[in-house]
């Protein structure tokens, strides 16, 4: 009986030793192998998706992002098939969960900025934006990737303009929106929604020193572009230099530039600028509007634009903003 | 009435003497250490995923008690003839189902009510500190409709299974065609509205007329899903909400008359 325990106890022993050797081993084994984390996450459609996790939408969307974080925290380099699979994670985890906030924070930090996937960062926060009515940080990320990574003007000026929208959203993004809009040729549509924007900030109390300068700046390109646009009808070219709209007869005097600067002007494609920031990609647009002949004094054509600018506010003080 | 109660009481005091139970406990302590863990591995929006983790918990363990103590126990129990036992008392068999569906409630109220105070201390221990990354429309109050309208949709689930349970008369039929509505009934409306979307399947009178009717059979779990709307605090709207529960109660009625017609037909000798 009691060489029985002993070799009971013997047996229980030799089989820990042999675990542990043998675990050692396999460490040292594995060791010395490449390790590489795998990321193919589930390769089934969103709305696929959907429907399989049932009421657990929510917790199988957080499941997805962990694995995409934990792949990404092992700091390895990507390539294009595993930057696909970690896009596709974010859609699927918006898919089953369109308000959550880290999916697109991640989607703009990875998505953007490491996998040069810009377009697919900003369909996931358009989509955030959709859903987060309240967050105007998706909006505004969304017009970053369009201005910066995109070189889409008129898509990040409304975005900006879009993010300006939202309650208690930084009092620069109207001045960004418009500015991009002017950027686009599009300075009117810049001022209808600087007008909108300031009768919203006004009726808030909020502070609308700046959005003020601004549509100053904004009415005076806007006068100096139409200006340029109707020498040009005249005379068949662009003129080389602002003042050369005075020698013409196109207008007697500037618009007062509210930044203290003069106004710039790019006598290739006749485009005004009220101040020297410009836009980082060379493409530079032209003024955006048909050439036409309005005729007319110098300085009822410089006076003439009162009512134009006078017509923009009232279409604003009557809801329209388009 | 009584009857109901007697049944009620005795399936109350059965059920929380199994094991399930306990397991049911163990999970609650599990979920309080879990969501901790979980929630610390997110940077955004913690409070989102302190009550996603906190209320799935709640509906994962309603599930598990309904398909193997609730279902499970009564498939058994006529698959082994020992309802016998409780039907040679004053009991009717009206009086037995309907007594079991009402104690298996209070089991589930039970356990839900243990979880969902460990979800909610959770929550509190998970963004304590970082209040500013609970979700700004956040209430309380909107996460104890999400809870009730989750148990609402349990309650549903297993009157439907003591149907199920009464037109078999295998175990492993019931917990099966049980397992399939269940499944069915949670992706049913993403399916219906993808089929019929879709135009080459919308266009199909025959897809689109099982669809709809499969609409009708099964119920619609999803409508019963407020968790991210818990979660992020999104505004409800009391009359649809209303309108939902009024949904949950007729199709537990329905179901539970049908199962007793079922079960008064049933040849138990």
């Amino acid at each position: 009986m009691k060489l029985r325990k002993i070799l009971f106890v013997f047996l229980g022993l030799a089989l820990l030793s042999g675990y542990m050797a043998a675990g050692l081993a396999v460490q040292e084994q594995r060791q010395g192998r490449m390790h590489r984390f795998q990321f193919d996450g589930l390769n089934l459609p969103p709305l696929a998706l959907q429907a399989l996790a049932g009421e657990f939408k929510g917790l199988a969307a957080d499941y997805l992002l962990l694995g995409v974080q934990s792949f990404i925290g092992s700091n390895q380099v990507l390539d294009r098939a595993e930057w696909l699979a970690v896009a596709r994670a974010f859609d699927q985890a918006q898919a089953l969960d369109p308000y959550f906030e880290q999916t697109y924070l991640m989607a703009q930090g990875l998505l953007a900025w490491s996998a040069s996937m810009p377009e697919r960062a900003v369909r996931i926060l358009r989509k955030a934006a959709e859903h987060r009515p309240w967050d105007w940080r998706a909006r505004y990320y969304a017009g970053f990737n369009q201005y910066y990574f995109l070189n889409d003007y008129q898509a990040a000026s409304e975005s900006f303009l879009q993010a300006a929208k939202v309650p208690h959203s930084p009092e620069i993004l109207p001045v960004l929106g418009a500015r991009l809009a002017q950027k686009s040729g599009r300075t009117e549509w810049a001022l209808r929604l600087l007008y909108a924007m300031l009768k919203e900030k006004e009726t808030e109390g909020s502070r609308t020193d700046e959005i003020e300068r601004r549509i100053k700046a904004l009415e005076g390109v806007l006068v100096l572009e139409r200006s340029v646009a109707d020498f040009k009808n005249r005379t068949g070219a662009w003129p080389q230099e602002l003042e050369d709209l005075m020698s013409e007869g196109v207008l007697v005097a500037f618009p007062e530039n509210p930044y203290g600067t003069e106004w710039l002007f790019n006598p290739e494609t006749g485009a005004v600028s009220f101040d020297r920031v410009e836009i980082r990609v060379s493409t530079v647009h032209g003024p955006g509007f048909e050439v036409n002949d309005q005729g007319g004094s110098s300085l009822g054509r410089f006076s003439s634009w009162t009512p134009i600018l006078d017509e923009v506010r009232a279409s604003v003080r009557n809801g329209n903003t388009n | 009435m009584n009857g109901i109660i007697l049944v009620a009481g005795l399936t109350f005091r059965q059920a929380i003497r199994h094991k399930a139970v306990h397991v049911v406990l163990a999970l609650a302590l599990g979920l309080f250490l879990a969501n901790l863990v979980i929630t610390s591995s997110f940077t955004w929006e913690v409070g989102k995923v302190a009550v996603d983790v906190g209320l799935s918990t709640v509906s994962l363990s309603g599930l598990l008690l309904i398909f193997f103590l609730g279902v499970g126990n009564l498939a058994a129990d006529l698959e082994r003839r020992s309802v016998y036992m409780v039907l040679s008392r004053p009991v009717t068999r009206s009086q037995f189902l309907v007594g079991t569906f009402v104690g298996m409630c209070l089991v589930l109220l039970a356990a839900a009510g243990i979880l969902a105070l460990c979800a909610v201390l959770s929550f509190k221990f998970s963004v304590m500190g970082k209040e500013a990354w609970v979700p700004m429309g956040f209430s309380w109050s909107l996460f104890g409709l999400a809870l009730a309208m989750q148990i609402l949709a349990l309650f549903v689930l297993l009157a439907l299974g003591i149907l199920l349970v009464c037109l078999t008369s295998q175990q492993f039929t019931a917990l099966f065609l049980l397992f399939l509505a269940y499944v069915i009934g949670q992706s049913l409306e993403t399916v219906q509205k993808a089929a019929l979307a879709r135009t080459a399947l919308g266009e199909n009178p025959v897809l689109t007329w099982v669809v709809k009717v499969a609409g009708w059979i099964f119920p619609n779990f999803s409508a019963f899903d407020y968790k991210l709307a818990a979660a992020y605090g999104l505004p409800q709207d009391p009359v649809q909400m209303a309108w939902v529960a009024a949904y949950g109660l007729a199709y537990i009625g329905f179901s539970l008359w049908l199962a007793v017609w079922a079960f008064s037909r049933r040849e138990l000798s």
